[in-house]
């Protein structure tokens, strides 16, 4: 999967932006900077980790989209209401 | 020489079909906050209308008092600009009047609480033949491309003075 769109990053900064996880003190470039260091980490080296990360022979058996719905899950579990 | 001012609360402005502020009210500890939410990506609008009673001359100051809804650094712009009617006088269709070219301030958020009531004033120059006892409209939106538009979140507009000079 390649990296999100600069359409598609700024969306999720507009987005966190309406939200009340917003963080105040970064000036929006900051934010933006955040969303695009994140999303170029994920895409050379944070999915391969994860992917890597689950034992066989269960890595060949799911999706892509089953292994990301519980990826999702633990870290929504884990970040979530903090 | 006096100065004539007009004082617009968030209900009184008039909301466009397509992005406007959104009319807020928050709980507050003691009180109720009614507001205008700015949003910090997309460009959002209000007006306001008021009769040009006594206007002499000069700029028109459009004073803007706002917070912040999450930030608390950096700074907003906003765009004030007028459109004068003149009954009677002007022929000119008010349902496809255009404005004047629009004029715009920023402000920095001063820090220290992070929804702290700020304001700051916009100098209207552009004022499209005003004149006294003109039908104006007022169209307000915040600047969210601006460069110096750096603060994240809301900015909620609790107010609006426009004053200006009877002579």
């Amino acid at each position: 999967m390649a990296v999100l769109s600069n359409e598609e990053r700024a969306e999720i900064t507009a987005q966190a932006q309406r939200s009340h996880e917003c963080p105040g003190p970064l000036s929006k470039a900051q934010l933006r900077a955040v969303v695009d260091s994140m999303d170029t980490l994920w895409e050379t080296t944070g999915a391969a980790a994860v992917n890597a990360a689950i034992p066989l022979p269960q890595r060949n058996l799911l999706s892509v989209r089953e292994k990301y719905f519980l990826f999702q899950s633990m870290l929504d579990r884990k970040y979530k209401g903090l | 020489m006096a100065t004539v001012a007009q004082h617009f609360s968030p209900g009184d402005a008039i909301l466009p079909a397509s992005n406007p502020a959104a009319p807020v009210q928050f709980a507050g500890t003691n009180f109720p906050i009614p507001g205008l939410a700015f949003d910090a990506s997309t460009q959002e609008t209000v007006f306001f209308r008021f009769p040009a009673l006594s206007y002499g001359s000069g700029n028109v100051n459009v004073e803007i008092q706002w917070y912040a809804d999450t930030g608390t650094a950096n700074g907003v712009t906003f765009g004030a600009s007028l459109a004068a009617i003149t009954p009677n006088t002007d022929s000119q269709d008010i349902e496809t009047k255009a404005f004047a070219t629009e004029n715009t301030a920023s402000d920095t958020h001063l820090g220290t609480t992070g929804q702290r009531l700020h304001s700051f004033t916009i100098a209207v120059s552009n004022l499209d033949s005003l004149a006294a006892g003109d039908d104006v409209t007022l169209r307000l939106r915040r600047v969210p491309a601006d460069g110096s538009d750096t603060m994240t979140g809301d900015c909620i507009v609790t107010g609006v003075n426009v004053t200006y000079s009877d002579t």
